[in-house]
């Protein structure tokens, strides 16, 4: 049967102007291996990147994020749904979303884009990467840099023995920790009991981390934002399932 | 690479995973035993490996009274009593091993394994830190406070000592494998597949300066604060040391030693730089303050020399098992891929290679 096509209303038709890149045509299977060898553009070392071509904006000396580097980072950032929330309430930091599907991660990046060239000089803080978070994070990143970290709805990885490809594990908390500034925090959202209890033992055993209690994230502006702003998130809303939010702290070494 | 050789004031070591021996030359005796064939009945009923990707390591504790070596088979770690010849235990590895080291003042022995991971072994083994690649070097500060390890993705990392998961510095700017690293003074030096031999800066974590040698490095070893530097097929042994100009920190050649055949691994004892080729053992003594590097080939030491060469003439060498050929071989296929890439380029968003040069 053929749907009646009834006129656009104004909303819609502004809709259409920007032309979004649409969904459909970048799906792409869930899991990845982080760590087979694929060929990815990466820095040698930190210095050698330029981010101008992520952000043009850094060299605007008019703009709030003149001269600036990345200090927030959405690792797994899917279809871009927290960049593109956060990109408003942190207008004077960049922020940096790293997925590792060639697809989704080329979704983002024409959404971003778009998103540009419909409303200037919004979402100039905000870019995406196709990227192996858990090889290249050093290529990028000095010690030290960022400030917030976001892992939401990480792939779960449910057997055993690909327990090793998740994004949570000793070895790349070490590096995390390497990035992160002290006191900076690292947000996890997931649905899954088990990968949350798993993350949450990891991060605490590690010695560089402490976890924040619930009632001290009360004031963060971002948590609200941690449910509903992916697309996973809202998949997990429509279908009534849980939501376990964990938020961590970078600590000093206790033991220097 | 599937050889390996090991020096202290008495013995010279020769082990070859290939033929799975591990030969222990006395040089005050003449004497010769191979570890291997008294590492039990067990061991001799387990097949010969040789399809895995293995790299030969093996290290004498800084007192020299303990040997610890990986055999062939069963990813054993084998430590030996040096005073006489005894077996003190065969350890179980989680993964082949790929470095050997003993801290130089507590004796734990420190191993690198091909899944990235670090393991001390005390009274049990404890993971001390883990790289998301395979482990090709391990140094340890003398003051037992630092670890510096480097990794097949282009990485070196000084991490803390027994804290290993806190880290002090990644060194970044290599384009290979980093296939060795030593410690020199206040400074880290590392050797890559990408040709060049880097300065680092350890209490900073700066890059300094950086030397092309034109060939892939092999190996890089401690000499008197000097290093040799062995390349990757190929008869040169380079000798480097740090100087000062105008202010900045700098690699400087020294030497370059030919070899007939070509170089298969180094060793060192106090001043002493022995070099293994495919045929023959050569040692020479440095003397640092002077810049003298001096070929020893007394008529004791030719003889003693000569043995040890027709103990080496009885190894094999396989390439499917030698992991150095395998890294190298990579290494080569990616920058192909690369190439390929950059001719067929479509638009950069698309674009996943690697960049070559930065």
């Amino acid at each position: 049967m053929e749907k009646i096509k009834r006129p656009l209303n104004e909303d819609e038709t502004e809709k259409q102007e920007l032309s979004l890149p649409q969904k459909k045509y970048y799906r792409q299977r869930a899991h990845s291996n982080p760590i087979a060898d694929h060929d990815f553009d990466y820095p040698s070392c930190p210095e050698a990147y330029d981010w101008s071509t992520l952000y043009p904006d850094i060299t605007n000396e008019k703009s709030n994020i003149y001269n600036k580097r990345v200090e927030m980072l959405d690792i797994g950032c899917g279809y871009g749904g927290l960049l593109v929330t956060l990109s408003p309430m942190f207008m004077d930091s960049m922020i940096l979303g790293m997925e590792i599907r060639v697809k989704v991660s080329q979704y983002v990046i024409e959404r971003i884009k778009a998103l540009r060239a419909n409303q200037p000089n919004c979402y100039d803080n905000i870019a995406c990467i196709r990227t192996n978070a858990i090889k290249y994070l050093p290529n990028f990143f000095k010690k030290g840099q960022i400030k917030k970290m976001f892992f939401l709805y990480p792939d779960p990885h449910f057997k055993k023995s690909k327990h090793k490809w998740r994004i949570i594990n000793d070895t790349t908390l070490s590096e995390y920790a390497y990035v992160l500034a002290e006191e900076a925090l690292v947000y996890t959202v997931t649905d899954v009991k088990d990968l949350h209890e798993w993350m949450v033992k990891h991060f605490s055993e590690h010695g560089l981390f402490k976890r924040v209690e619930d009632d001290d994230l009360k004031g963060d502006p971002v948590v609200d934002k941690l449910y509903e702003s992916s697309e996973e998130g809202k998949k997990v809303t429509r279908n009534n399932g849980d939501k376990f939010l964990a938020v961590f702290m970078r600590i000093k070494d206790p033991d220097l | 690479m599937t050889f390996c050789m090991t020096v202290n004031e008495t013995t010279v070591v020769l082990s070859s995973i290939d033929v799975d021996k591990c030969l222990v030359y006395s040089l005050d005796s003449g004497n010769v035993k191979n570890l291997t064939d008294n590492l039990g009945e067990a061991y001799k009923n387990i097949p010969i490996n040789n399809h895995d990707l293995q790299k030969a390591c093996a290290a004498f504790s800084a007192d020299g009274t303990l040997f610890a070596y990986n055999p062939n088979k069963g990813k054993l770690l084998s430590v030996w009593n040096t005073t006489n010849w005894t077996l003190v235990e065969n350890k179980t590895l989680a993964k082949h091993a790929t470095n050997i080291v003993f801290t130089p003042k507590t004796n734990v022995i420190v191993v690198g394994d091909k899944k990235g991971d670090v393991y001390a072994f005390e009274e049990l083994p404890i993971r001390i830190l883990g790289h998301s690649s395979m482990i090709l070097d391990i140094c340890i500060s003398d003051n037992e406070k630092y670890i510096v390890t480097c990794d097949n993705d282009e990485k070196v990392r000084v991490s803390h000592y027994p804290n290993g998961k806190n880290i002090v510095y990644y060194m970044m700017g290599h384009e290979a494998y980093v296939s060795g690293i030593c410690l020199l003074n206040n400074f880290v030096l590392s050797g890559s597949g990408d040709n060049t031999l880097r300065l680092w800066d350890f209490n900073k974590g700066d890059l300094l300066d950086k030397l092309s040698l034109h060939t892939p490095i092999q190996s890089v070893i401690e000499i008197e604060n000097m290093a040799a530097i062995q390349l990757y097929d190929s008869r040169d042994v380079h000798i480097i040391k740090t100087e000062k100009k105008e202010n900045k920190w700098t690699i400087k050649n020294i030497k370059t030693i030919q070899f007939e055949n070509n170089v298969l691994d180094l060793a060192v004892y106090g001043n002493q730089l022995w070099i293994l080729t495919v045929n023959s053992v050569y040692k020479y003594t440095i003397d640092a303050s002077n810049e003298i590097v001096l070929r020893i080939q007394d008529a004791e030491m030719t003889h003693k020399l000569e043995t040890l060469s027709n103990l080496v003439k009885s190894f094999v060498c396989l390439e499917k098992t030698n992991l150095m050929i395998f890294l190298f071989n990579k290494m080569i296929d990616k920058r192909k891929r690369i190439e390929q890439y950059q001719q067929n380029s479509s638009t950069p968003v698309l674009r996943e290679t690697k960049r070559l040069r930065t």
